[in-house]
Protein backbone atom coordinates (compact mmCIF):
# COMPACT_ATOMS: atom_id res chain seq x y z
CA UNK A 1 0.00 0.00 0.00
CA UNK A 2 1.05 3.87 -0.61
CA UNK A 3 0.55 6.09 2.48
CA UNK A 4 0.64 9.18 0.99
CA UNK A 5 1.10 8.72 -3.10
CA UNK A 6 -2.32 8.42 -3.06
CA UNK A 7 -3.08 11.82 -2.63
CA UNK A 8 -0.14 13.35 -4.51
CA UNK A 9 -1.17 11.68 -7.42
CA UNK A 10 -4.71 12.83 -7.49
CA UNK A 11 -3.54 16.68 -8.41
CA UNK A 12 -1.23 15.10 -10.97
CA UNK A 13 -4.04 13.13 -12.94
CA UNK A 14 -5.95 16.61 -12.55
CA UNK A 15 -3.56 18.26 -14.64
CA UNK A 16 -3.54 16.27 -17.26
CA UNK A 17 -7.53 14.96 -17.26
CA UNK A 18 -8.20 19.11 -16.66
CA UNK A 19 -12.05 20.75 -16.57
CA UNK A 20 -13.24 17.32 -18.06
CA UNK A 21 -13.04 15.29 -14.42
CA UNK A 22 -13.89 16.10 -11.03
CA UNK A 23 -11.36 16.69 -8.75
CA UNK A 24 -13.50 15.41 -5.25
CA UNK A 25 -14.39 12.39 -7.75
CA UNK A 26 -11.47 11.86 -7.91
CA UNK A 27 -10.48 11.80 -4.53
CA UNK A 28 -13.14 9.69 -3.41
CA UNK A 29 -12.04 7.37 -6.19
CA UNK A 30 -8.06 7.20 -4.85
CA UNK A 31 -9.72 6.56 -1.55
CA UNK A 32 -12.33 4.10 -2.23
CA UNK A 33 -10.27 1.19 -1.92
CA UNK A 34 -9.34 1.51 1.29
CA UNK A 35 -12.53 3.44 2.73
CA UNK A 36 -14.08 0.95 4.63
CA UNK A 37 -12.21 -1.58 4.67
CA UNK A 38 -8.39 -0.53 6.14
CA UNK A 39 -9.29 -0.32 9.51
CA UNK A 40 -10.68 -4.14 9.81
CA UNK A 41 -7.28 -5.03 7.91
CA UNK A 42 -5.64 -4.89 10.90
CA UNK A 43 -7.28 -6.69 13.33
CA UNK A 44 -7.74 -9.96 10.92
CA UNK A 45 -5.59 -13.26 11.34
CA UNK A 46 -3.94 -12.52 7.73
CA UNK A 47 -4.26 -8.97 6.96
CA UNK A 48 -2.32 -9.40 3.57
CA UNK A 49 -4.45 -11.94 2.32
CA UNK A 50 -7.66 -10.29 3.95
CA UNK A 51 -6.16 -6.87 2.78
CA UNK A 52 -5.72 -7.85 -1.18
CA UNK A 53 -6.14 -11.76 -2.00
CA UNK A 54 -9.66 -13.78 -2.51
CA UNK A 55 -11.31 -14.66 -0.13
CA UNK A 56 -10.97 -11.48 1.48
CA UNK A 57 -11.45 -7.73 0.28
CA UNK A 58 -9.53 -7.68 -2.23
CA UNK A 59 -11.68 -6.96 -4.72
CA UNK A 60 -11.57 -3.29 -3.70
CA UNK A 61 -8.52 -3.57 -5.64
CA UNK A 62 -9.54 -4.69 -8.86
CA UNK A 63 -10.68 -2.62 -11.56
CA UNK A 64 -13.81 -4.18 -12.25
CA UNK A 65 -14.42 -2.20 -8.17
CA UNK A 66 -13.58 0.41 -10.19
CA UNK A 67 -15.90 0.26 -12.87
CA UNK A 68 -18.92 -0.72 -10.63
CA UNK A 69 -18.82 2.46 -8.65
CA UNK A 70 -17.97 4.51 -11.62
CA UNK A 71 -21.87 3.46 -13.46
CA UNK A 72 -23.42 3.59 -9.64
CA UNK A 73 -22.61 6.77 -9.53
CA UNK A 74 -23.60 8.03 -13.31
CA UNK A 75 -26.94 6.40 -12.80
CA UNK A 76 -27.37 7.70 -9.59
CA UNK A 77 -25.91 11.69 -10.29
CA UNK A 78 -25.64 11.32 -14.51
CA UNK A 79 -22.40 13.10 -13.28
CA UNK A 80 -19.91 12.46 -16.04
CA UNK A 81 -17.47 14.73 -14.62
CA UNK A 82 -18.05 12.22 -11.10
CA UNK A 83 -18.03 9.08 -12.56
CA UNK A 84 -14.94 9.53 -14.56
CA UNK A 85 -13.04 10.80 -11.67
CA UNK A 86 -13.99 8.10 -9.49
CA UNK A 87 -13.23 5.40 -12.13
CA UNK A 88 -9.36 7.30 -12.98
CA UNK A 89 -9.24 7.63 -8.77
CA UNK A 90 -9.77 3.81 -8.07
CA UNK A 91 -7.70 2.83 -11.11
CA UNK A 92 -4.55 4.95 -9.84
CA UNK A 93 -5.23 3.44 -6.48
CA UNK A 94 -4.83 0.36 -7.87
CA UNK A 95 -2.02 0.45 -10.40
CA UNK A 96 0.09 1.85 -7.37
CA UNK A 97 -0.44 -0.88 -4.88
CA UNK A 98 0.62 -3.60 -7.57
CA UNK A 99 3.84 -1.94 -6.20
CA UNK A 100 4.15 -3.71 -3.05
CA UNK A 101 4.82 -7.75 -2.11
CA UNK A 102 0.86 -8.79 -1.42
CA UNK A 103 -0.06 -7.33 -5.30
CA UNK A 104 -3.40 -6.83 -5.92
CA UNK A 105 -5.88 -8.83 -8.35
CA UNK A 106 -6.31 -6.33 -11.09
CA UNK A 107 -8.72 -8.34 -13.48
CA UNK A 108 -10.79 -9.68 -10.37
CA UNK A 109 -13.07 -12.10 -10.68
CA UNK A 110 -11.75 -13.54 -13.74
CA UNK A 111 -8.31 -13.75 -12.37
CA UNK A 112 -7.30 -13.81 -8.63
CA UNK A 113 -3.55 -14.25 -9.08
CA UNK A 114 -1.86 -11.37 -7.34
CA UNK A 115 0.11 -9.19 -9.60
CA UNK A 116 2.96 -7.59 -7.80
CA UNK A 117 6.32 -6.14 -8.75
CA UNK A 118 7.46 -6.60 -5.03
CA UNK A 119 8.76 -3.24 -4.63
CA UNK A 120 8.49 -2.47 -0.33
CA UNK A 121 6.94 -5.32 1.73
CA UNK A 122 3.24 -5.28 2.79
CA UNK A 123 3.75 -5.06 6.46
CA UNK A 124 -0.13 -4.62 7.59
CA UNK A 125 0.78 -7.98 10.19
CA UNK A 126 2.86 -5.38 11.65
CA UNK A 127 0.06 -3.45 13.20
CA UNK A 128 -0.82 -0.43 11.76
CA UNK A 129 1.95 1.45 13.63
CA UNK A 130 4.63 -0.99 12.80
CA UNK A 131 2.96 -0.92 8.99
CA UNK A 132 3.90 2.30 8.85
CA UNK A 133 7.28 2.35 10.16
CA UNK A 134 7.86 -0.87 7.96
CA UNK A 135 7.06 1.60 4.66
CA UNK A 136 8.94 4.80 5.60
CA UNK A 137 11.85 2.56 6.10
CA UNK A 138 11.58 0.97 2.64
CA UNK A 139 11.38 2.51 -0.98
CA UNK A 140 7.74 3.11 -0.30
CA UNK A 141 8.62 6.03 1.50
CA UNK A 142 10.45 6.86 -1.23
CA UNK A 143 7.88 6.27 -3.79
CA UNK A 144 5.51 9.19 -1.93
CA UNK A 145 8.46 11.20 -2.28
CA UNK A 146 9.20 10.74 -5.75
CA UNK A 147 4.95 11.71 -6.36
CA UNK A 148 5.72 14.52 -3.69
CA UNK A 149 8.45 15.80 -6.35
CA UNK A 150 6.46 15.37 -9.73
CA UNK A 151 3.72 17.43 -8.07
CA UNK A 152 5.53 20.16 -7.06
CA UNK A 153 7.40 19.87 -10.66
CA UNK A 154 5.26 19.33 -13.31
CA UNK A 155 1.74 20.19 -11.59
CA UNK A 156 2.44 22.48 -8.56
CA UNK A 157 0.13 25.03 -10.60
CA UNK A 158 -2.76 22.90 -9.70
CA UNK A 159 -2.71 24.12 -6.16
CA UNK A 160 -3.38 27.93 -6.89
CA UNK A 161 -5.94 29.82 -6.89
CA UNK A 162 -6.03 30.68 -10.46
CA UNK A 163 -6.37 27.07 -11.80
CA UNK A 164 -8.78 26.24 -8.43
CA UNK A 165 -11.22 29.12 -10.47
CA UNK A 166 -11.05 27.98 -13.81
CA UNK A 167 -10.41 24.86 -13.89
CA UNK A 168 -11.79 23.09 -10.41
CA UNK A 169 -15.13 24.38 -9.79
CA UNK A 170 -16.02 24.74 -13.35
CA UNK A 171 -15.33 21.05 -13.59
CA UNK A 172 -17.81 20.73 -10.61
CA UNK A 173 -19.89 23.22 -10.03
CA UNK A 174 -22.85 21.90 -8.54
CA UNK A 175 -20.66 20.19 -5.72
CA UNK A 176 -18.66 23.25 -5.04
CA UNK A 177 -21.74 25.43 -4.89
CA UNK A 178 -23.63 23.03 -2.45
CA UNK A 179 -20.02 22.83 -0.12
CA UNK A 180 -20.15 26.73 -0.41
CA UNK A 181 -24.50 26.64 0.96
CA UNK A 182 -24.10 23.71 3.25
CA UNK A 183 -20.75 25.06 5.18
CA UNK A 184 -20.90 28.67 4.60
CA UNK A 185 -17.53 28.58 2.94
CA UNK A 186 -16.28 31.47 0.55
CA UNK A 187 -13.64 30.99 -2.06
CA UNK A 188 -10.44 30.71 0.71
CA UNK A 189 -12.24 28.09 2.85
CA UNK A 190 -13.10 25.99 -0.29
CA UNK A 191 -9.47 26.37 -1.66
CA UNK A 192 -7.60 25.54 2.14
CA UNK A 193 -10.30 22.01 1.35
CA UNK A 194 -8.86 21.72 -2.08
CA UNK A 195 -5.50 21.61 -1.04
CA UNK A 196 -6.15 19.87 2.03
CA UNK A 197 -5.40 16.48 0.30
CA UNK A 198 -1.80 17.38 -0.46
CA UNK A 199 -1.26 18.85 2.88
CA UNK A 200 -2.70 15.49 4.36
CA UNK A 201 -0.23 13.34 2.22
CA UNK A 202 2.88 15.61 2.78
CA UNK A 203 2.16 15.88 6.69
CA UNK A 204 1.38 11.78 7.08
CA UNK A 205 4.80 11.70 4.91
CA UNK A 206 7.07 13.22 7.21
CA UNK A 207 5.06 12.64 10.44
CA UNK A 208 5.55 8.45 10.07
CA UNK A 209 9.09 9.03 8.58
CA UNK A 210 9.93 10.79 11.89
CA UNK A 211 8.25 7.69 13.81
CA UNK A 212 9.98 5.43 12.22
CA UNK A 213 13.51 7.14 12.71
CA UNK A 214 12.86 8.14 16.19
CA UNK A 215 9.84 6.54 17.45
CA UNK A 216 10.18 3.05 16.47
CA UNK A 217 13.67 3.28 15.53
CA UNK A 218 13.85 1.05 12.69
CA UNK A 219 16.53 0.83 10.09
CA UNK A 220 16.20 2.69 6.99
CA UNK A 221 16.27 0.13 4.18
CA UNK A 222 15.09 1.57 1.18
CA UNK A 223 16.04 -1.38 -1.24
CA UNK A 224 14.18 -3.25 -3.64
CA UNK A 225 11.75 -5.96 -1.69
CA UNK A 226 12.71 -4.67 1.73
CA UNK A 227 12.67 -3.88 4.58
CA UNK A 228 14.53 -7.02 4.91
CA UNK A 229 14.15 -6.07 9.08
CA UNK A 230 11.11 -8.01 8.21
CA UNK A 231 10.51 -11.62 8.70
CA UNK A 232 7.45 -11.93 6.32
CA UNK A 233 7.47 -11.34 2.30
CA UNK A 234 3.71 -11.88 2.64
CA UNK A 235 3.67 -12.42 -1.08
CA UNK A 236 0.01 -13.62 -1.76
CA UNK A 237 0.94 -16.23 -4.49
CA UNK A 238 3.57 -19.28 -4.76
CA UNK A 239 2.93 -19.10 -8.66
CA UNK A 240 6.27 -18.93 -11.00
CA UNK A 241 6.15 -15.53 -13.01
CA UNK A 242 5.48 -17.59 -16.34
CA UNK A 243 2.13 -18.77 -14.46
CA UNK A 244 1.42 -15.65 -13.06
CA UNK A 245 1.72 -13.38 -16.59
CA UNK A 246 -0.67 -16.57 -18.10
CA UNK A 247 -3.64 -16.20 -15.51
CA UNK A 248 -2.92 -12.65 -15.48
CA UNK A 249 -3.30 -12.15 -19.69
CA UNK A 250 -6.38 -14.68 -19.61
CA UNK A 251 -7.79 -12.44 -16.78
CA UNK A 252 -7.23 -9.63 -18.55
CA UNK A 253 -8.58 -10.57 -22.10
CA UNK A 254 -11.56 -12.11 -19.85
CA UNK A 255 -11.98 -8.27 -18.64
CA UNK A 256 -11.44 -6.66 -22.04
CA UNK A 257 -14.50 -8.64 -23.26
CA UNK A 258 -16.62 -8.31 -19.75
CA UNK A 259 -15.95 -4.25 -20.28
CA UNK A 260 -16.34 -4.67 -23.81
CA UNK A 261 -20.23 -6.35 -22.81
CA UNK A 262 -20.49 -3.89 -19.86
CA UNK A 263 -20.56 -0.85 -22.47
CA UNK A 264 -22.59 -1.80 -24.94
CA UNK A 265 -25.56 -2.94 -22.64
CA UNK A 266 -25.24 -0.24 -19.68
CA UNK A 267 -22.58 1.71 -19.99
CA UNK A 268 -23.20 3.47 -22.96
CA UNK A 269 -26.84 4.27 -22.59
CA UNK A 270 -25.89 5.87 -19.00
CA UNK A 271 -22.71 7.83 -20.77
CA UNK A 272 -25.51 9.34 -23.26
CA UNK A 273 -28.00 10.54 -20.64
CA UNK A 274 -25.28 11.49 -18.31
CA UNK A 275 -24.73 15.53 -18.27
CA UNK A 276 -21.52 17.64 -18.23
CA UNK A 277 -20.96 21.01 -16.64
CA UNK A 278 -21.84 24.13 -18.97
CA UNK A 279 -17.74 25.32 -19.82
CA UNK A 280 -16.85 21.07 -20.46
CA UNK A 281 -17.41 20.30 -24.08
CA UNK A 282 -15.91 16.28 -25.03
CA UNK A 283 -14.97 15.07 -28.51
CA UNK A 284 -16.27 11.35 -29.06
CA UNK A 285 -14.62 10.37 -27.05
CA UNK A 286 -14.39 10.58 -23.11
CA UNK A 287 -12.31 13.38 -23.04
CA UNK B 1 -7.29 35.01 7.06
CA UNK B 2 -3.75 36.12 5.54
CA UNK B 3 -3.87 38.86 3.01
CA UNK B 4 -0.42 38.31 1.09
CA UNK B 5 1.55 35.56 -0.15
CA UNK B 6 4.07 35.81 2.34
CA UNK B 7 1.61 35.67 5.00
CA UNK B 8 -0.03 32.86 3.35
CA UNK B 9 2.73 31.01 2.48
CA UNK B 10 3.44 31.55 6.74
CA UNK B 11 0.04 29.91 7.34
CA UNK B 12 0.24 27.32 5.56
CA UNK B 13 4.22 26.54 6.90
CA UNK B 14 2.87 26.93 10.25
CA UNK B 15 0.10 24.64 9.84
CA UNK B 16 2.25 22.09 8.58
CA UNK B 17 4.36 21.93 11.19
CA UNK B 18 1.37 21.69 13.80
CA UNK B 19 0.28 18.48 11.65
CA UNK B 20 3.74 17.43 12.17
CA UNK B 21 3.94 17.81 15.62
CA UNK B 22 0.25 16.36 16.47
CA UNK B 23 0.89 13.57 14.06
CA UNK B 24 4.13 12.15 15.79
CA UNK B 25 2.99 12.75 18.98
CA UNK B 26 -0.92 11.20 18.56
CA UNK B 27 -0.68 9.60 15.39
CA UNK B 28 -3.62 7.87 14.48
CA UNK B 29 -5.78 10.83 16.00
CA UNK B 30 -5.19 12.97 13.29
CA UNK B 31 -3.26 11.30 10.85
CA UNK B 32 -6.33 9.58 8.80
CA UNK B 33 -7.98 10.49 6.12
CA UNK B 34 -10.75 12.65 8.14
CA UNK B 35 -8.83 14.74 10.03
CA UNK B 36 -6.03 14.99 7.91
CA UNK B 37 -7.58 16.51 4.84
CA UNK B 38 -9.57 18.90 6.81
CA UNK B 39 -6.90 20.10 9.09
CA UNK B 40 -6.15 23.28 7.51
CA UNK B 41 -9.57 24.55 6.78
CA UNK B 42 -10.03 24.04 10.80
CA UNK B 43 -6.78 26.16 11.90
CA UNK B 44 -6.35 28.53 9.04
CA UNK B 45 -10.20 29.35 8.54
CA UNK B 46 -12.41 27.61 11.02
CA UNK B 47 -11.17 28.63 14.10
CA UNK B 48 -10.12 31.94 13.23
CA UNK B 49 -13.01 32.82 11.66
CA UNK B 50 -14.62 31.51 15.19
CA UNK B 51 -12.55 34.03 17.12
CA UNK B 52 -13.81 36.64 14.99
CA UNK B 53 -10.37 36.86 12.83
CA UNK B 54 -11.25 35.31 9.58
CA UNK B 55 -13.32 36.80 6.80
CA UNK B 56 -15.48 34.35 5.24
CA UNK B 57 -15.46 35.18 1.62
Amino acid sequence: MSWAAHEFENYFIQKHAGIKISFLGLAIGTLSPDLFTKSFVYRSEDPAMFHRGWPGVGFSHSLIFGVALALLVLWATRSRSWSLGILIGQWAHVFTDIADTAGVMPFFPFSIEPVTISMWRHAASEGRYGDAAAYYSSLGGMWDLFWLVVLVLVARRTLSADYFRSTIVPADPRAWAWLHRRTGLGERGLLTLYRGLCFYGAGRMVSWFLYARFGARTPFQPFWNGPSYLASYNDLSDAGPLEVVWRTTLGGVLFAGFLWLVWRLVGARLWRRGIDPPSVKRNRTFF
Amino acid sequence: MPDSPRREALAWSAAFVAYVALGYWTKGLVLNWIVGPLFPLFVMVLIPRALGRGDSR
